[in-house]
């Protein structure tokens, strides 16, 4: 108690010095809180609209399917296995889909699309129902809705009829004409450009590949599941000759990029951080050379030296957790402001973007474990620096009062 | 050594002696003195002649090069720094040039500061705090702190802290130095008065002329050595 009493009113004699210095953690953490949170938010945004919602968390495909994705590796459909799968509590969905590449023309206007056949759960689904652009969701046989930038690329419209012809299934042609029934905001730019998306039943037709899936999307409802499906949602669902991959076993390009771009940002909170250990490093020699005195008559009078650093730990401890609280706090109020209104790049670092195929937003992510962490960080590297005045605290000599 | 027939402070051929780059410097040598209880003693002397520094190792603040320290029939001296700390804590009083007054607490704080390191209950040692300072002439000031305090006031409060754990000895290392000749005067009134009233043995270290003439036992040294 005397500790604590005596830290919260040493804190008030210099009031300048502890408010500066809590200030100090408090924008430390503020800004650490914002950068991160920006940073893996456009990384949860990336694995989000391409990962996520196209080719899925969890794919349960052929052996042999991944890397060619070669349509020739499809899947023989296997309903009553899917009933299972989507019974089961760890999976939120699972959509079948049929899927490969052909060229897409209409009159003069011509392009590369990837065809994608989803079933009618998926195109019912809020996921599809929210990226429709233009026209709407039908289940008229020989409909197609288009990436919005291919539409423009292909000058088509709703009403529309596009030609596609590419291989299908094992060698055969394949070729169909579709009426545009809408078109798609695929949130990536690149989607955008490639998607058509078409029902299960046509994608088959077309394709010649009757009662077949390419794979099944599989999003569980725990993220965790999607780093080693295999062991848990394969293990409790087997299909003969398929097998369950994560994202970050098919993408591990997209795991390296971030894994870089991550890296980049934590030189520069690390150099943050080294910033403001060593003013935290300053203020701590101040506070032990001026008390040094007064630490020296304490320990003449009879104080332990073990209370008098408690009393110094406790006091940085208080001023750092009240900085920290408060960059805590306004670190996440900023936070939900930029999920609500997400900072959007322009010029030549949004063309950069979007020609890599990310929408040129900057959402941020809500994981309120970056605003705990960083808070401990910082809390950590303000009790390091207490080290000084505890070190002083030791080698005080009483006589030295 | 037994506390009856013994004095309260016996100094046995005491020695400290420093290293310093110029070489070692001898500070204390072999000093010798006791001094009875209810004593009202200075150690006096020039600048440099060993008074604070006897002064510390008869406080235990400072270990000596070799000799004996007694307090009470404790031999200090032979103390671990742990027992010499509770020994100071419980049984001696200091009372420091820059009256080194807690800044952050006020003057009844201050004066329980040690009382509370004892764990004495905060109610006994508030009211022996009010007790104290009303009797340095401070009733009325005992929420001030420090910086609300005059320097005499402040010395006051310091004399009050150093009797709050009612000790043995109180150790006043140049204690009216930084004082004006009026606050010397009532400073050295109160501390004979607590001297006569409740028996506590004071040792100054001085060499200040208005110390001198009130203290009742004077011990003079020159180059760390009694010369009378």
């Amino acid at each position: 108690m005397t500790a604590v009493r005596l830290a919260w009113r040493n804190l008030g004699r210099n009031r300048r010095r502890s408010l500066i210095t809590g200030a100090a953690i408090a924008f430390a953490l503020f800004f650490a809180v914002i950068l991160r949170s920006l940073q893996l938010g456009v990384y949860n945004h990336m694995v989000a609209t391409v990962v996520g919602s196209m080719s899925g968390y969890v794919q349960v495909s052929d052996t042999a399917y991944w890397p060619s994705q070669n349509l020739d590796y499809a899947l023989y459909e296997a309903p009553e296995w899917l009933d299972e799968l989507r019974a089961d509590r760890d999976v939120a969905s699972a959509y079948p889909r049929l899927q490969g590449f052909s060229l897409v023309t209409m009159g003069e206007q011509s392009g590369v699309a990837q065809w994608i056949g989803i079933s009618p759960e998926e195109a019912a689904a809020p996921l599809w129902q929210a990226r429709l652009a233009s026209g709407s969701w039908t289940d008229a046989p020989g409909s197609v809705w288009l990436g919005k930038r291919l539409a423009e690329q292909l000058r088509a419209g709703v009403g529309d009829t596009v030609v596609a012809m590419g291989q299908g299934f094992q060698g055969s042609m394949a070729g169909a004409s579709w009426v545009v029934a809408g078109t798609l905001n695929m949130g990536n730019p690149e989607l955008e450009k490639r998607s058509a998306v078409v029902g299960l039943a046509d994608a088959q037709e077309f394709a010649g590949a009757y009662g077949m899936w390419s794979y099944v999307q599989v999003t569980p409802r725990r993220t965790e599941l999607s780093h080693d499906p295999t062991v848990e949602l394969g293990a409790k669902h087997p299909l003969e000759g398929a097998r369950f991959l994560g994202w970050q076993t098919r993408m591990p390009e997209l795991i390296q990029a971030i894994q870089a771009d991550s890296s980049g940002g934590k030189v520069i909170l690390f150099i943050l951080y080294v910033v403001i250990g060593f003013g935290l490093l300053g203020t701590m020699i101040m506070l032990a050379n001026e008390r040094q005195r007064e630490f020296a008559m304490q320990l003449a009078m009879g104080m332990r030296r073990g209370l008098l650093a408690g009393i110094v730990f406790v006091e940085v401890l208080i001023l750092s957790m009240a900085g920290a609280l408060v960059g805590a706090l306004l670190g996440r109020v900023a936070v939900l402001v930029l999920d609500r209104f997400p900072l959007r790049l322009q010029g030549d670092v949004a063309a950069a973007m979007e020609q890599q195929g990310w929408e040129p937003i900057l959402p941020p992510s809500l994981d309120a474990s970056i605003t705990l962490t960083h808070a401990g960080i910082i809390v950590l590297i303000a009790l390091l620096a207490a080290a000084w005045p505890l070190r002083t605290v030791f080698k005080t000599n009483p006589v030295q009062r | 050594m037994s506390t009856s027939s013994q004095p309260l402070l016996r100094v046995d051929r005491v020695v400290k002696t420093y290293e310093s780059t110029a070489g070692p410097v001898h500070a204390v040598q072999g000093v010798s003195l006791d001094l009875e209880r209810g004593a009202f003693a200075a150690l006096v002397g020039p600048s440099g002649c060993g008074k604070t520094t006897l002064l510390n190792a008869i406080g235990g603040l400072d270990r000596v090069t070799s000799g004996q320290i007694w307090i009470d029939g404790t031999e200090i001296t032979a103390l671990g720094d742990r027992e010499t700390i509770e020994f100071r804590l419980h049984r001696i009083g200091f009372v420091f040039q820059a009256y080194n007054l807690v800044p952050v607490l006020n003057a009844w704080e201050n004066v329980a500061f040690v009382m509370e390191l004892q764990g004495v209950g905060v109610r006994d040692r508030r009211d022996r705090a009010f007790e104290l300072l009303s009797s340095v002439g401070l009733a009325g000031k005992e929420l001030q702190r420090p910086a609300q305090l005059s320097g005499g006031q402040q010395q006051r409060v310091a004399v009050a802290r150093a009797l709050a754990s009612r000790p043995s000895l109180v150790l006043a290392d140049e204690p009216t130095a930084n004082l004006d000749s009026k606050s010397t005067e009532t400073l050295l009134d109160i501390m004979h008065e607590l001297n006569r009233q409740e028996g506590t043995t004071f040792l100054f270290s001085t060499h200040d002329q208005r110390v001198i003439d009130r203290a009742e036992q004077l011990v003079h040294l020159e180059d760390g050595r009694i010369v009378g």
